[in-house]
């Protein structure tokens, strides 16, 4: 049930219902005025435009066609700047002058759903529809609003005569798994819901409901997988008449949006050009210029991602994200030490920007300093909200310590993250065995442990990671045999999966476990916990 | 015997409007002042609540109103607002057998100096004397007052060790871990403060406005674990809900998936809502996705406010009603009885008539006392209404709230004209609290409203039937026990059941009792009582139209549940 249709018009406002209900008369020929006050310069301007152009076109009696195209054109200029009320006016008088033509039923159409009106919508998309039983974009968002309603089989109808006109139309066939959904038809839903899925990719809104339909048939695993995957883009209707009226927006918020729903689908150079239109309309804006110099940046344009970013710390000095971008270019380009003055400059600005932290820490780690990056990952990890960043900046922590060589505390920083999470993340708990397993001298209590816990974790998670920690508790306990074979299957692992030739502290282990003795160190230097800028990121 | 509900609702004819409101003649003469000077600071938008409680324990209602004021930190007497106020009940029947509404300030006698930005309220027993205590929920220090049972109220706070430096909503006070003592959940709302304050706009006009809960991180919500010696001890960490950083509004506690254990339900703000199941020890995990109540039908995060449970289609399993942001539905997820549930808002004809307002204090409730689950809705804006701004208003976020009538089919009808002009007078409004203020049977309303005077609703309406209300109490024969429902055994399929609650809605507390409508029968009744610890009992006898006190112990001990 698609609760928002795909109007992307963002605040929807509730504007005087004007002239709602009655016919209008195509002589009656008051323009419908709005208080431009407040709205953009660039706005403004096209809405005197629109209206000026209209003006013209009425002075010139006797040509309805040309009168119907100026009251649409100003219409479209109200609508897209969510004047709703006026555009409502507006389209009503093109109608009235041309009321065969089914753009304008269509308009009318829209202007009700961003009004929140959706039976008002509903009876304009039923008259579009006797005027052009075939419109693709008007079945979809009638079967739409008949979901919305609570009308489900009067909306599978029209999900259907769509998909017959538009076989490869994801809308469509989301609806018809939507329409499955409502009626606990689980299996259909989900088949529908799968299509749809595979022809639209970035519909993140089916996940949702294609994991409902499997907590339906009962797959939980399934259903989980999917509702992990939930976001906020419905199945896409190409609408060609919609797009054209909204390309005509001069908000400069309209473009930033734009922007953003380009980039989610990869379309990053299209997403550049339309925060380049932002910023045109709002030379000052924010949002337009942060996502400009993200999107530059990832395009591979860093001069001009670094002009853009240096343009907002003129605006704002203490703009922190700006500053963290910064730092990010310098990076990039090979300068850390104006990296770190600008991460600095980050967090001065606002202590809490936890990327420029990070990226802080990271650059301390990867330089060799670490007992300053174990200080900002700390930081990191006790401000953490989420289990998942707990445990990635506790890990961090204790490799941090331990690379200042303080192996009780890298020890106890691990403990402690990993009672904290209460979760079994696989690096963290063999964080810990492996530092059970080689921190202090003569410590059989610890020893024991560390096999302990590496043997509940391998039993829960085979794999590379778990075995290697296992074998290292093993020969550490002094059981080699053991540990050989679990080093063995480390081996195995890691040519399985192409990880070998970068680790040979693997072999090293394993003769080291034949000749009876335990690992030299907890981590080799060539351990992707060390040698990788960041781990699990 | 056959109850005939719905024949028996009887709305009056359209003239006489169905709930009245008597604030001004009953002498509760309250408005939030939200402390606004032009800068829109975020929290200005959010408060304030509204309990309804006997805290003399007389047998009637009293009204706690929260006050904001000042914001902290900023120039000025915040006690200039005058602060929270306490209104006692004191009405009285007229030698006509008409209901005289009287409530008297009596802030200041019971000794309640409640000066903070007031965000919200919770009722409860912590200390289970039977007397209701007060907890508090600001922006900045939350505060727990507790009830000495004289008429006044102590400051415990700092020794109770409950409170919370942030900026909180909502609470609930229930038993969560069966030891027979409430533990206090408190819904956190965003990392705000004056100081870092950030300037939001209309994103099409440019106009200063009131921020989107996304400019502020979220927080962990926070649970306190009753030690039974007045003092709380923080489990939040332990039970896992310092894991999870989201923008907390509303809040319940009810037994979700009947596993006999209290659940948690959150409606976060713009974040998907949580629901934390009970495994038992005071661990928690959040299972609002998988159940089908983290976000809508679409999988949309939504701006969740007020959130109340009820059976609205006689399931026997309690259903959520999520308020929601204008441009959204509120949101009705329909229970399946195992604690998975599946948006119905569309079907249930309570999405469209929604899409205007902006919903925040909500409850279930049998206005018209047919058998079936009403919805009472408060409203009002959080970001500028053009047309009010265009009319001159100094405070455009009026809207009109919305009263919904369950037509006992699954399916929802508006009856916010009938409900009479108090519902269609536009206001900010925030709390909602139902309760039976004149113990007629028939539930009232009480809103309250951002620089508007808050509105006590009488409930009018002219109902043919009979009713029966209870108030179960615990085997110390002092404590609601909240937590525990009770049903009708003479009653014919669906079961009619109703549960005991204080909290829900947003920001507000609720009248504890139940009320259950009999139809034109007046013979007295039986009921069935499932207390929190699962054991069931049995109360026979039960005279119509008149309140209940059920103990736990004193009913006759049945075994196996319904």
């Amino acid at each position: 049930m698609n609760k928002r249709p795909g109007i992307m018009l963002g605040a929807l406002w509730c504007v005087l219902l004007l002239g709602a209900g009655g016919p209008v008369r195509a002589s009656d020929a008051t323009i419908p005025t709005a208080d431009l006050g407040g709205f953009p310069a660039p706005v403004q301007a096209a809405i005197t435009a629109a209206r000026s152009s209209l003006e013209e076109a009425l002075a010139e009696p006797g040509q309805p066609d040309r009168q119907a195209l100026a009251w649409g054109q100003y219409g479209d200029v109200l609508f897209v700047h969510e004047l709703l009320a006026q555009a409502r006016e507006a389209y009503a008088r093109a109608r009235a002058l041309q009321p065969d033509n089914q753009s304008w039923a269509y308009l009318q159409a829209l202007v009700e759903v961003g009004a929140n009106d959706p039976a008002a919508a509903t009876a304009f998309l039923d008259e579009v529809l006797e005027l052009a039983p075939d419109d693709v974009p008007a079945l979809l968002r009638r079967g739409r609003m008949r979901l919305e309603a609570g009308q489900p089989d009067l909306a599978a109808r029209d999900f259907e005569r769509a998909r017959g006109l538009a076989p490869q139309a994801p809308a469509a066939l989301a609806g018809l798994g939507q329409v499955a959904l409502a009626g606990e038809r689980y299996a259909a839903a989900a088949e529908y819901l799968e299509q749809a899925l595979a022809l639209d990719p970035a519909a993140s809104q089916l996940h949702h409901s294609l994991g409902m339909a499997y907590r339906g048939l009962g797959e939980i695993e399934r259903a989980r997988y999917h509702l992990e995957r939930r976001g906020n883009r419905p199945a896409s209707i190409v609408d060609p008449l919609f797009d054209a009226v909204r390309s005509k927006s001069r908000s400069s918020q309209f473009y930033v949006e734009m922007g953003l729903d380009l980039a989610a689908t990869g379309r990053l150079e299209d997403a550049a050009l339309a925060m380049q239109r932002a910023i045109q309309l709002d030379p000052d804006s924010r949002p337009a210029l942060l996502n400009a110099g993200e999107l530059l940046a990832r395009l591979g344009n860093t001069a001009a991602s670094r002009m853009v970013f240096e343009r907002l710390v003129s605006l704002d000095p203490d703009d922190s994200r700006a500053w963290f971008y910064l730092g990010q270019l310098d990076e990039l380009e090979g300068e850390p030490e104006t990296a770190l003055e600008r991460y600095g400059r980050a967090l001065a600005a606002d202590a809490e920007e936890s990327d420029a932290r990070l990226a802080l820490a990271d650059l301390m780690f990867s330089r060799g300093d670490f007992r300053a990056a174990a200080v900002e990952y700390q930081r990191l990890r006790d401000g953490a909200g989420r289990v998942e960043e707990q445990t990635l900046y506790g890990l961090l922590l204790g490799a941090s310590l331990l690379g200042a060589g303080d192996c009780e505390r890298a020890l106890a920083a691990a403990e402690q993250t990993l009672q904290t999470t209460g979760q079994a993340a696989v690096e963290l708990t063999a964080m810990v065995v492996r530092l059970r397993a080689t921190c202090g001298r003569n410590e059989p209590a610890r020893r024991q442990a560390a096999v302990v816990l590496a043997e509940a974790l391998y039993q829960q998670v085979p794999g590379q990671v778990s075995a290697e920690a296992l074998a290292m508790a093993y020969a550490a306990a002094g059981s080699f045999d053991e540990a050989v074979e679990l080093q063995m299957q480390a081996i195995f692992e890691a040519l399985k999966s192409g990880g070998l030739e970068g680790r040979p502290d693997l072999r090293e282990n394993l003769q080291r476990y034949e000749s009876g003795q335990g690992a030299a160190a907890a981590y080799a230097p060539e351990h992707p916990l060390f040698s990788a800028r960041r781990l699990g990121s | 015997m056959t109850i005939l509900l719905g024949a028996l609702t009887a709305p009056a004819a359209a003239q006489e409007p169905w709930f009245v409101d008597v604030a001004s003649e009953a002498g509760v003469d309250f408005t939030y002042r939200n402390g606004m000077a032009g800068r829109f600071w975020f929290p200005e938008i959010m408060g304030g609540g509204v309990a309804l409680l006997d805290y003399d324990n007389d047998g009637r209602l009293d009204i706690y109103l929260v006050q904001g004021g000042l914001m902290p930190g900023t120039a000025g007497d915040q006690k200039a607002a005058g602060g929270d106020r306490l209104f006692r009940n004191e009405s009285f029947r007229d030698e006509d057998g008409r209901w005289v509404p009287r409530f008297r300030d009596v802030t200041r006698a019971a000794g309640i100096e409640a000066h903070g930005y007031g965000m919200g309220v919770a009722t409860g027993d912590y200390d289970a004397d039977g007397f209701t205590d007060l907890y508090l929920l600001n922006l900045g220090d939350n505060q727990l007052w507790r009830n000495n049972g004289d008429g006044t109220f102590s400051d415990v706070t700092g020794t109770a060790g409950v409170n919370d430096p942030g900026w909180s909503v909502s609470a609930s006070f229930a038993d969560l871990d069966g030891d027979g003592r409430e533990e206090l959940v408190v819904a956190n709302y965003a990392d705000y403060t004056v100081a870092r304050n950030k300037e939001c706009r209309s994103a099409l006009t440019s106009q200063l406005d009131y921020c989107s809960p996304s400019t502020y991180a979220g927080v962990p919500d926070r649970l306190f674990h009753n030690l039974g010696d007045g003092r709380f001890e923080d489990a939040t960490a332990r039970a896992g809900l310092g894991d999870v950083a989201r923008h907390g509004l509303g809040v319940i506690v009810a037994d979700l998936d009947y596993d006999g254990r209290p659940d948690i339900y959150v409606a976060n703000d713009g974040d998907p809502n949580s629901l934390w199941l009970n495994e038992g020890g005071l661990r928690f995990r959040d299972e609002a996705f998988l159940a089908g109540s983290a976000v809508n039908a679409d999988g949309m995060t939504e701006a969740g406010m007020g959130v109340d449970a009820g059976d609205y289609n006689r399931s026997g399993a309690k259903d959520l009603f999520v308020t929601h942001m204008r441009a959204e539905t509120n949101t009705l997820y329909r229970n399946e009885g195992d604690g998975w549930f599946t948006d119905v808002t569309s079907s249930a004809g309570l999405g469209v008539p929604s899409l205007s307002y902006t919903g925040f204090g909500t409850a279930w409730t049998d206005v018209n006392l047919d058998g079936w689950l009403d919805l009472v809705i408060g409203n009002g804006a959080v970001t500028l209404e053009r047309d009010l701004v265009e009319a001159g208003s100094d405070f455009p976020y009026h809207q009109r709230n919305q009263l919904f009538l369950n037509e006992g089919n699954g399916r929802f009808r508006e009856a916010s004209e009938a409900a009479g002009p108090a519902f269609a007078v536009p206001n900010v409004t925030r709390g909602a609290a139902v309760g039976d203020l004149d113990n007629d049977g028939r539930p009232d309303v009480v809103f309250s409203n951002i620089e508007g005077p808050a509105q006590v609703l009488m409930n009018r309406m002219e109902i043919a039937g009979h009713w029966l209300g209870l108030e179960l109490v615990d085997a110390s024969g002092r404590r609601h026990a909240t937590g525990s429902f009770a049903w009708l055994l003479d009653a014919d399929a669906p079961p009619y059941l109703r549960h005991a609650r204080a909290d829900g809605s947003y920001a507000s507390a609720q009248d504890p009792r139940l009320r259950f409508a009999l139809g034109d029968s007046a013979a007295p009744r039986a009921v069935r009582v499932r207390w929190p610890d699962g054991s069931d009992e049995e109360f026979r006898g039960l005279a119509a139209d008149r309140y209940h006190t059920l103990t736990q112990g004193e009913g006759v001990a049945v075994e196996g549940a319904r």
